[in-house]
């Protein structure tokens, strides 16, 4: 695979850093000291010459507070770098640009004169910068080093003695973590994600057996630890990670804990998916990933028990099994460490804050399904509606999200950043379409992508994609349909391309399922003035079209 | 001292066959002054040794780190 590639930008030395991050990435870092900015701005200068999958501006604010006499010196000095900041990223040059936030070291002697905590107005008025510079990149991200700083302490995450021998402020333990820490921004944003925890119940997510009547939350049995580990949780799920139960337990006596009277943070509707019976987990696994649609290797297990992490790692090594903490106090620790490791994002779509409930839609969908006599009438019964219209801006981070991580359904599987997206958007040439659809259970959201690029008397479908959720509703052959109509006013021809990866099997004979004829090389061709669509019957409630620019007043 | 070998050489990042105590600071190419740093903090790291200020300049070779950690 190649290398990612990766600007540091710094207003201090960062050599030791770079030499770091080297192992893993293609690092370019401006020559010189303090040198950022000028590159930047400099329209010639290798930074601005050639795109760059991550920027990352690491910045030390003792570094300028020489020159911060008085508080509006501060304040100027972060409204002139926010211009230059805005100049640099309108360039397009970075896929996604990763900024930290500003720390003071504490060891100032107070100024009592002015009255004012004068670094924690310009923390403040930097982190408003953040927040504008993220309303206006969607490819913006915020680091909070001062979170990291925070949890290994000022006094070992910088080294004076580094500083004033070298210009480097850091410890060597502290420019590991901020290696780390970038590692997993880039996880984060440019990669996928994982998407489930996976939990046992008993000595994991509480204290105690619940078949004994032991199991507790409160001040029993340490109940206080797995109190915090849940309200974690429960905090990972609003981000989108999706829980599952795994356990080897009576349903009833479990029933009682999550819905019951106790009160614990976590509520049986929290998990999307549970398996509470006598079978091996490691079966019990695959079923869960069947019936929530998801890949053994999107799932984090969580489990006390060493023999049951053992043989999940022996039958589906697949799965993520991290060593559960020896001592329990340090349990919120370490799955922050987890959550960092495998969920962090740095942004979040309103489809990930109603995943779950998504889940728990689908399995009503599931019974209808079962108690139905074909495929068409449990089509027929779900009452779908589809609406087809041409991308809103707003809808850019979903889209990207969706072309990032959709395996399955993927004609082309083009890995698109927001960045991109937002650039095709404005290209004459190309036509993005986002499918929202519903049914009588629920909203299921932006769930399909279709970008098109017109050449003459040919459309390409450069992008084809659907979230695996709604996958086997026909909702493609409405999409196609609705492609061939509106095309066909202007065009002669729609060409589609299937490229195979691993996942992406399912959809291999859409096109010629579609009544495309086969070409060479996974191309497939349809012509809009003499091919006959074959007419699927459509068994949605409503399809609708729109090419309507939207207005975003 | 072999371990000692072995340590720069994989601060360096070479064969511990192209280490020996008496290269110095500035000579041996991967050696720069930001090298200097490295070595000097890892070494404070692994060896529990605190290399003060004043004396990081005067560390210009192999065998004067080598000789630090020894009298500590």
């Amino acid at each position: 695979m190649q290398m990612k590639t990766i600007a540091v930008l710094s207003n201090v030395t960062t050599g030791i850093l770079e030499a770091e991050l080297s192992a893993q990435y293609q690092v370019y870092a401006p020559s010189g000291y303090d040198t950022w900015r000028a590159e930047m701005l400099d329209e010639a200068s290798e930074l601005n010459r050639e795109g760059r999958d991550l920027g990352v501006f690491l910045f030390y604010g003792d570094a300028w507070r020489d020159n911060w006499k008085k508080l509006e010196d501060g304040t100027r000095f972060i409204a002139e770098l926010e211009c230059d900041l805005r100049s640099f990223l309108m360039r397009g040059r970075l896929k996604a640009a990763v900024i930290s936030t500003l720390d003071f070291r504490e060891e100032q002697v107070e100024d009592l004169l002015e009255g004012e905590n004068r670094p924690l107005e310009w923390q403040v008025c930097w982190q408003r910068m953040l927040m504008r510079l993220r309303v206006d990149f969607e490819n913006v991200h915020v680091y909070d080093w001062c979170k990291s700083i925070r949890e290994m302490g000022a006094a070992k995450f910088y080294a004076r003695k580094m500083w004033y021998t070298g210009s480097m402020p850091f410890s060597l333990q502290g420019m590991r973590r901020i290696a780390e820490d970038i590692d997993m921004c880039e996880r984060g944003i440019l990669k996928e994600r994982k998407k489930c925890v996976v939990l046992d119940l008993d000595n994991t997510l509480w204290g105690g057996v619940a078949g004994e009547g032991s199991a507790s939350i409160d001040d029993h049995n340490q109940g206080r630890i797995y109190w915090d580990f849940q309200r974690q949780l429960k905090q990972a799920k609003e981000q989108g990670v999706i829980l599952a139960i795994l356990s080897k337990n009576n349903f009833a006596d479990v029933e009682a804990l999550l819905t019951g009277g106790v009160q614990m943070p976590l509520r049986l509707e929290d998990f999307a998916g549970y398996r509470i019976d006598w079978e091996e987990k490691y079966e019990n696994i695959r079923l869960l990933a069947q019936e929530l649609n998801i890949g053994l290797d999107s799932m984090v297990f969580i489990d006390d028990n060493p023999a049951e992490r053992e043989a999940m790692k022996q039958f589906n090594p697949e799965v993520i099994v991290p060593d559960f903490p020896q001592d329990v106090t340090a349990l919120s620790e370490w799955f922050y460490g987890i959550y960092r490791k495998y969920f962090f994002c740095t942004a979040v779509t309103s489809e990930d804050v109603h995943k779950t409930e998504m889940y728990h839609q689908e399995c009503k969908r599931k019974e209808v399904r079962e108690g139905s006599s074909s495929l068409l009438d449990y089509l027929a019964k779900l009452e779908i509606e589809v609406d087809m219209h041409r991308m809103r801006e707003a809808e850019i981070p979903r889209v990207s999200q969706l072309c990032m991580k959709t395996n399955q359904f993927n004609l082309t599987t083009k890995r698109y950043a927001e960045d991109e997206i937002r650039e095709m958007h404005t290209d004459p040439n190309y036509d993005i379409f986002s499918v929202h659809t519903w049914d009588k259970f629920g909203d299921n959201g932006l769930v399909s992508v279709v970008i098109c690029r017109h050449a003459e008397d040919t459309v390409e479908i450069d992008t084809f994609l659907m979230s695996c959720r709604v996958m086997g509703r026909k909702i493609e052959d409405g999409i196609v349909q609705k492609l061939i109509e509106y095309y066909g006013q202007s065009f002669n021809y729609l060409k589609g391309q299937y490229i195979e990866t691993p996942k992406n099997q399912p959809v291999k004979d859409l096109y010629a399922r579609m009544s495309f004829r086969t070409m060479d090389n996974g191309c497939f061709v349809f012509s809009l003035k003499n091919d006959v669509a074959v007419q699927a019957p459509l068994c949605f409630k409503r399809i609708t079209f729109s090419t309507e620019e939207a207005n975003e007043g | 001292m072999n371990s000692f070998l072995e340590f720069a050489a994989r601060v360096f990042g070479d064969d511990v066959k192209n280490i020996n105590l008496d290269l110095r600071y500035g000579e041996y190419e991967k050696w720069d002054s930001m090298m200097h740093l490295t070595l000097i903090m890892e070494a404070e790291e692994k060896y529990g040794i605190e290399v003060p200020f004043n004396k990081i300049a005067e560390i210009r070779s192999l065998r004067d780190l080598y000789e630090m950690i020894e009298a500590k």
